[in-house]
């Protein structure tokens, strides 16, 4: 392996024979049975994506009935028992099903390419953990459909979850379902960071590392301090719901709050775990939309680091009304109230790098600029909520609802949106329209905020969340009215983007490799990139490789790596100094055999404990031959 | 000058991490410390053991600024930028160590505060 400067990679002696073999070396395997055997990390990216808008459309749905639900007093579309299906689903399915796997999905399709290699460390293990969850989401929407669906909210609270409050199956499954996620994500989060601290070109240190990566190599790490947590939440709940422990039952010496404690701990970092990503798309997308490198590289770094840890000291603030010490809570709002440094200045970062930019509005950064009005309101009502005397007033009124769809529709799904407009003609090779982008984003713009803002007023006027219907003289029925509007406008606005979407993969603009002109590696990679991401590992001298190179005409690329087998280059952790070349597996039909294993004992323990016996066998065998080794008289 | 430099770039890669690790330790330390003890304190009828966590993680806190400060120092007190020079990069490690240190110190403050004010019995 060395590491060469031609004027361009083309002039390396490439036949197109060496090429077509490098091809066929990472190809993915055609055909029905092909399909599940595919590891190739671009594959399960963007997998994890469209699963993700998949589960978001059906949240978004029922988010839509609740609104119709809600519009005037005493409504009956549906009954109090469906609402709290309902609602219960809509939250679980958005933060567990949507917002994390779709931004694991970006990280895992675009880190690889962003950092110059080829694939993610562990490429067997990233398909696992998307059947996991694949499975796991169809389980969980199945469940609806068989009127066996969760209903005790998104986070589950006992004692109402108990098996005494809510018989049946539908908590078993939501318990099921989330071990499920956790363990989808801690696999997405093991194989990003090994990835990112050790896979990325020759040259990109840590101090030249794209602010995408480094937002998805933070999210991974609160995901592996944050995730087991709530495993262990559930586990205890479905043991007491099971087998009769006593963990959260209060007359037996448990304790409800270890759940709430448990639950939040998770909980909120979860909340960051989702923001996180997001502020590394919009730092991505200022970048080339500004045409010139960030204000504040470090501080911008520094801020997601920050963010990160402190987000793990904010949980007891949804604790606030439940009667712990006073002194104990107050260290909770002093962390809450800090946590607006960091998210401040990379605010103040952003306005110093558009300012006085010739910013190319097109529709990404459009997404983007909506972000920081939608954020800035939502990070305000944060601060807001943050004091304990308000939150107290406010706890579980619809002020809340307004506060969080804010937070999280405004920071994290807004330049989602945005992040997927940029990226597009990356994954697919097509332009998405810019008219329709921006239609698009004008209706979700004023929908959202004609469906939230009036729910800040109506929280401050008593209502309650979780309520299925209200009656007339409570005064809440024209904001009610005024929100399944803006809902309906939001709906729309999203439904733009997914026609384009599906209009582009046919009638599109072809898309050059770099059509906004960006400064970062994925752009080097053919649109959509050919199997093998790049063909020379390229060499990195500063942040911003691509501009680099068209002032210089000059790139430097790693040769040597072999074409006949999964060859990416190893570096080091600091400085990306290459150590050495790691062999990739090919792909193989075991980690979907592995998951559908290990899900049949997750599901089948809500039935009889018999199933995790079974699954614990089945789940073995398939390891077995999941990582049976290479025969050593192979050549590989 | 010159020899500083080259003693930062022939620092153990670990030790560049110490900034990033001591502070946020620091500040666990005492968020879960404080708030295990206001029970204690309330029972012991006295919050002198909540100012004492303070005054202890917050030294610790102020350590780990210390350590990246005197790293930072040695490869040449320049804010960090993504250049060839080989200290770029060990710029980068000890600045960002410093301000999460510092700022772990500062969230050590803002938790310590409380404890002038409020009851433990409360």
């Amino acid at each position: 392996m060395t590491v060469e400067s031609p004027a361009n990679p083309r002039d390396l002696t490439d036949s197109p024979e060496q090429t077509a073999q490098l091809e066929h070396t990472w190809h993915s395997p055609g055909g029905f049975i092909g399909w599940f055997t595919h590891v190739n990390q671009r594959m399960i990216g963007k997998r994890f994506i469209i699963t993700a808008f998949i589960f978001f459309l059906l949240a978004g749905i029922l988010g839509v009935l609740m609104r119709l639900q809600l519009a005037g007093p005493e409504q009956q579309l549906f009954g109090p028992e469906l609402y709290n299906q309902f609602f219960t689903m809509h939250g679980t399915v958005m933060m567990f099903f949507f917002a994390i796997p779709v931004m694991e999905g970006f990280a895992i399709y675009f880190v690889p390419l962003m950092i110059g290699t080829r694939d993610m460390a562990f490429p067997r293990l990233n398909a696992f953990g998307y059947y996991v969850y694949l499975i796991g989401g169809i389980v969980l929407i199945g469940s609806l459909l068989l009127n066996m669906a969760p209903n005790a909210g998104w986070f589950n609270y006992v004692p109402l979850a108990s098996k005494e409050y809510t018989p049946g199956y539908g908590v078993d499954v939501w318990t099921t379902m989330i071990t499920f996620i956790e363990v989808s994500a801690l696999t997405a989060a093991v194989e990003l960071i090994v990835t990112t601290l050790r896979m990325r070109a020759p040259g990109m240190s840590l101090n030249r590392m794209p602010l995408f990566v480094w937002a998805a190599l933070v999210m991974s790490f609160m995901i592996v301090f944050a995730m087991p947590a709530v495993i262990v939440s559930s586990t205890l709940l479905i043991l007491d719901r099971l087998v009769d422990t006593q963990f959260f039952i209060v007359e037996s010496g448990g304790e409800p709050l270890l759940w709430q404690h448990l639950f939040w701990y998770f909980g909120h970092p979860e909340v960051y775990i989702i923001l996180v990503p997001a502020l590394g798309m919009i730092s991505t997308i200022i970048i080339t939309f500004t045409g010139r490198p960030i204000y504040g590289y470090t501080a911008l770094v520094l801020s997601v680091v920050a963010i990160g840890f402190v987000s793990f000291g904010l949980w007891v603030h949804h604790m606030f009304t439940t009667g712990l010490p006073q002194l104990g809570m107050s260290f909770f709002t002093a962390a809450s109230a800090t946590i607006a440094i960091p998210s401040g200045v990379q605010i103040f970062c952003w306005i110093a790098s558009l300012w006085g930019a010739r910013i190319r509005f097109a529709t990404p950064m459009l997404w983007v600029l909506g972000f920081f009005a939608i954020f800035v309101i939502g990070g305000l009502t944060g601060v807001m909520v943050a004091s304990i005397p308000f939150d107290t007033q406010v706890h579980d009124t619809f002020f809340l609802v307004a506060h969080f769809h804010y937070v999280l529709i405004g920071g994290a799904v807004f330049p989602l949106i945005g992040a997927t407009y940029y990226w597009w003609p990356k994954i697919t090779g097509r332009m998405m329209s810019e008219a329709a982008g921006k239609w698009s984003f004008w209706l979700a713009f004023i929908g959202f905020n004609v469906t939230f803002f009036p729910m800040h007023q109506l929280g401050l006027e008593g209502m309650p969340r979780r309520i299925y219907t209200y009656v007339e003289e409570m005064g809440w029925s024209e904001l009610n009215l005024l929100a399944t509007v803006g809902a309906l406008v939001l709906a729309t606005g999203f439904g733009i983007t997914l026609v384009n979407a599906i209009w582009s993969l046919f009638r599109g603009q072809r898309a050059e490799p770099n059509p906004w002109g960006a400064p970062t590696l994925e752009w080097a990679a053919d649109s959509p990139p050919a199997s093998y991401n790049f063909r020379h590992i390229p060499v990195v001298k500063s942040r911003w490789p691509l501009w680099d190179w068209e002032r210089d005409r000059e790139r430097g690329v790693v040769t040597g790596l072999r074409n006949d087998r999964r060859e990416v280059v190893l570096t080091s952790i600091l400085d990306a100094r290459p150590i050495g070349v790691q062999v990739l597996p090919e792909p193989t039909i075991w980690p979907f055999v592995s998951a559908v294993a290990a899900s049949l004992g997750f599901v089948g323990i809500i039935f009889h404990p018999i199933f995790f016996v079974i699954a614990f066998f089945l789940v073995f065998f398939s390891l077995v031959a999941w990582f049976w080794p290479r025969r050593p008289w192979r050549k590989d | 000058m010159a020899d500083d430099v080259q003693d930062g770039g022939l620092q153990h890669p670990l030790r560049l991490w110490s900034g990033w690790v001591i502070g946020p330790a620091a500040w666990a330390l005492h968020l879960l410390g404080s708030y295990l003890l206001v029970p204690k304190a309330c029972e012991a009828e006295t919050v002198w053991l909540l100012h004492a966590v303070t005054l202890v993680t917050l030294m610790l806190g102020l350590a780990g600024v210390v350590v990246a400060w005197r790293q930072w120092t040695r490869a040449g007190r320049r804010w960090p930028g993504s250049g060839d020079d080989g200290t770029s990069n060990i710029r980068f490690m000890a600045v960002m160590g410093l301000l999460i240190s510092a700022l772990s110190s500062l969230l050590i403050v803002a938790e310590g505060v409380p404890s002038f004010f409020l009851s433990p019995c409360l």
